[in-house]
């Protein structure tokens, strides 16, 4: 049995560290480029997703490289997501490719099961181990990733910065056991914190809300958040697979709590969910309204149907909190200058924003 | 002076209408329901709905639009699900919250939740709730909900007998249907009939052979709007074509023509949508001669079903099959063109009695 899976931004690590451990032969899908995602658009619907197309081509590239198990995410809600899975394998049926579709639904009871069945020989003993290994290196590259949210605006070399991200990745793929994990994890922190930092001075801060693998795929977002920092900009991105994971499948207490936080916040504008990360979308921009944010930008595929209502919700939002929201819709046309065109803008309207905003301070209270 | 509730005429209420209208007029206010979808109607949802929401959507923004001005009260529920398991489109989830902010100087909005998804009795309260704002008898409400069912079940069953929305609804209210406790009995429909012409169909004079009779597959609320589908259920009868559309079947036929699906589709309305196309490909063969699909352009759903349909008549490789995409700028000599070369096509296999020529260019019947 040789196993892929789609990528997702640093997310491929975690997959084959599990499917590794579970004694599989894995065939990663190779990184996301414009081949890719030309093959899934050739061969996807043509209004679907983004996320459905490029893990189209994802899979016909790693099926063509001996791949004969593909395991992919289901759901249950409105969100087009949940179909996925059969209309893919439908696809690759069609273009003669051959392998099996393992469909994991989003819930303990049905996921156990099937990864005991993608690893017959093993204990259930060594099945959960494989597992709390695969989620110590998905908190660990997920707390790496924030840190360099952090570290990157305030670093004299913000190129250092993604350098060390990429090398704290690639130690962390040659880790095999937790402790291994661990270390990796110190060192990458150790040179990050060794780095020379610019003396300390207000940044502005900028939230990332939206489609979850729009938001993590690089080839997809053109790499916002990197691009931000290098700005100068202090990014938090509300999405983790970390996050979600703890939510929706351990059920932690903590988790179910900033859950509930959320629609709380949400509650006034979006009284339901609509599938997705739509009611997130809203709950977390009102969050980052509240806690002094200077803007938010929503990143979302064409055609994502939760977030389009999100969307729609946004500017209400944005002029109730004084918070300037951008929308990026990014589709297999998004071109490199006009993001970064668009994010320059943005960027230096807040930054505009804020000296007025100082002035009128100043005038004010006169200091 | 009665209270004034609105209800557009658009998305659901394709469905629904006779039931709430029957419902709140049995309890004594007045109901004010927006015209059929005009160009000005459309134009000003365009202009107030955000760029990526669907053409449905779109429609409705500009219905309320209509409606503000004239009515107390908004009625917009947000119908998450009517029946077990299933949910209608994340829009819909969302619509209530996506009016309030995209159309300013609202009268109320009573955005009631429908979530019949965990069982079909969660209906009960919300009947009540929304009916105790109008009247405080509980037996006037519950006579009210009582025989608006029973209008929605005419309703159903003169929709069922081949009438279009617009021809069910005109009857309805000229009382030109059978008594209530026929409908049970005398609700065959053309779907049960394997091999018929619906009942209002007139040949084409002058010939023998019986008419065509092509599927409309779709959205009700896209099909039976006579401005957006550009009519095309009376383009096709003044054809001499039988039309026959989702609303037609029987719901056990759809579920039994469903049930080879690896996964069963979470919105309700694509698998009536999927269903009625199933069926026709499944036992009569003979019963249609071809089929059309109708999307809205930007409907996710659609995106994928339509896919799935194109995928399941070509694997059988022997029913025509169109799929029609439309959107605000649809022409009617484009439509027109296309519908008139569809039935041509179908015409003229039945001539050359050729229905072993596959309708996708090849020739075998595997393609």
């Amino acid at each position: 049995m040789r196993v892929t899976f789609p990528r997702m931004g640093a997310l491929d690590l975690t997959f084959n560290t599990l499917f590794k451990q579970l004694g599989a032969e894995v065939v990663p899908p190779p990184p996301a480029t414009k081949a890719t995602l030309a093959l899934g658009v050739k061969h996807a619907p043509e209004f679907a997703c983004l996320p459905l197309k490029l893990m189209l081509g994802n899979f016909i590239q790693a099926v063509e490289l001996g791949a004969d198990t593909i395991v992919m995410c289901g759901g249950c809600g409105p969100c087009r997501l949940g179909h996925y899975a059969q209309v893919q394998q439908q696809i690759l049926e069609d273009l003669g490719y051959r392998a099996r579709v393992v469909v994991l639904e989003a819930s303990v009871c049905d996921l156990l099961p099937k990864i005991r069945h993608l690893a017959p020989h093993k204990s259930w003993r060594e099945i959960l181990r494989a597992i709390n290994i695969a989620w110590v290196k998905m908190n660990a590259s997920d707390g790496i990733e924030s840190l360099m949210l952090k570290i990157r605006p305030r670093a004299v070399k913000p190129r250092a910065v993604t350098e060390i991200y990429e090398q704290g990745l690639q130690l962390l793929a040659a880790a095999h056991t937790v402790e291994e994990i661990r270390t990796a994890h110190r060192e990458t922190f150790a040179a990050v914190k060794a780095l020379p930092l610019r003396a300390e001075k207000p940044l502005l801060r900028i939230g990332i809300v939206g489609e979850l693998f729009v938001a993590l795929e690089p080839l997809v977002n053109q790499e916002i958040e990197r691009r931000l920092g290098e700005l100068q900009v202090e990014v938090k991105r509300t999405l983790y697979v970390s996050e979600w994971v703890r939510s929706h499948l351990l059920w932690s207490r903590q988790a179910r709590k900033q859950r509930r936080a959320v629609k709380d916040a949400a509650q006034p504008y979006l009284g339901h969910w609509v599938g997705g990360h739509g009611l997130e979308s809203i709950g977390r921009t009102i969050q980052l309204a509240q806690a002094g944010f200077d803007g938010v930008i929503q990143v979302l595929p064409f055609t994502c149907m939760p977030e389009i209502v999100a969307k729609s919700i946004l500017p209400q939002i944005s002029k109730d909190y004084g918070m300037p929201v951008m929308t990026l819709v990014l589709d297999e046309h998004a071109g490199e200058a006009g993001i970064m065109t668009r994010i320059e803008a943005f960027v230096d309207l807040l930054e505009r924003r804020r000296k007025q905003e100082d002035v009128r301070y100043e005038r004010i209270f006169g200091s | 002076m009665p209270l004034r509730i609105g209800i557009p005429r658009a998305l659901l209420a394709y469905y629904y209408l006779p039931l709430w209208e029957e419902f709140f007029v049995q309890l004594g206010a007045e109901v004010i329901i927006s015209p059929k979808t005009n160009k000005e109607l459309l134009d000003g949802g365009v202009e107030l709905a955000v760029d990526e929401t669907c053409l449905p959507v779109k429609v409705f923004m500009g219905h309320v639009d209509y409606l503000k001005s004239r009515a107390d009260v908004l009625f917009i529920p947000r119908i998450v699900s009517v029946e077990p398991q299933k949910y209608t489109c994340p829009k819909l989830l969302g619509l209530p919250d996506m009016v309030k902010s995209n159309i300013a100087n609202l009268p109320v909005i009573w955005g009631d939740t429908v979530n019949l998804s965990a069982k079909r009795r969660d209906l009960l309260p919300v009947v009540y709730r929304i009916g105790r704002r109008i009247s405080p008898n509980v037996v006037r409400i519950t006579q009210a909900f009582w025989r608006a069912c029973r209008q929605l079940r005419k309703y159903e069953c003169l929709l069922r007998r081949g009438n279009s929305v617009e021809e069910a609804y005109n009857r309805l209210r000229h009382r030109e249907c059978a008594p209530w406790f026929w409908t049970g009995l005398l609700s065959p429909g053309p779907a049960a009939r394997s091999n018929g012409p619906s009942a209002q169909v007139s040949r084409p004079a002058g010939s023998g052979a019986p008419p065509i009779t092509v599927a409309v597959v779709g959205h009700a609320y896209n099909i039976h709007d006579t401005y957006l589908s550009l009519d095309i259920i009376s383009c096709l009868r003044k054809m001499g074509v039988n039309v026959l559309t989702p609303e037609m079947m029987r719901r056990d036929d759809i579920t039994r023509a469903v049930s080879h699906l690896p996964k069963q589709l979470f919105w309700t309305f694509c698998q009536r949508i999927m269903g009625t196309a199933c069926h026709y490909l499944n036992n009569c063969q003979q019963a249609v001669d071809g089929i059309i699909n109708i999307a809205a352009f930007g409907c996710g759903p659609d995106s994928l079903v339509g896919e799935m349909l194109a995928k399941e008549t070509r694997r059988r490789g022997q029913m025509p099959f169109m799929l029609l995409t439309i959107d605000e700028h649809t022409g009617e000599a484009g439509l027109l063109t296309r519908i008139e070369a569809f039935i041509d096509m179908i015409r003229w296999r039945r001539q050359r009695n050729a229905c072993d020529l596959s309708p996708y260019g090849g020739l075998g019947s595997n393609i």
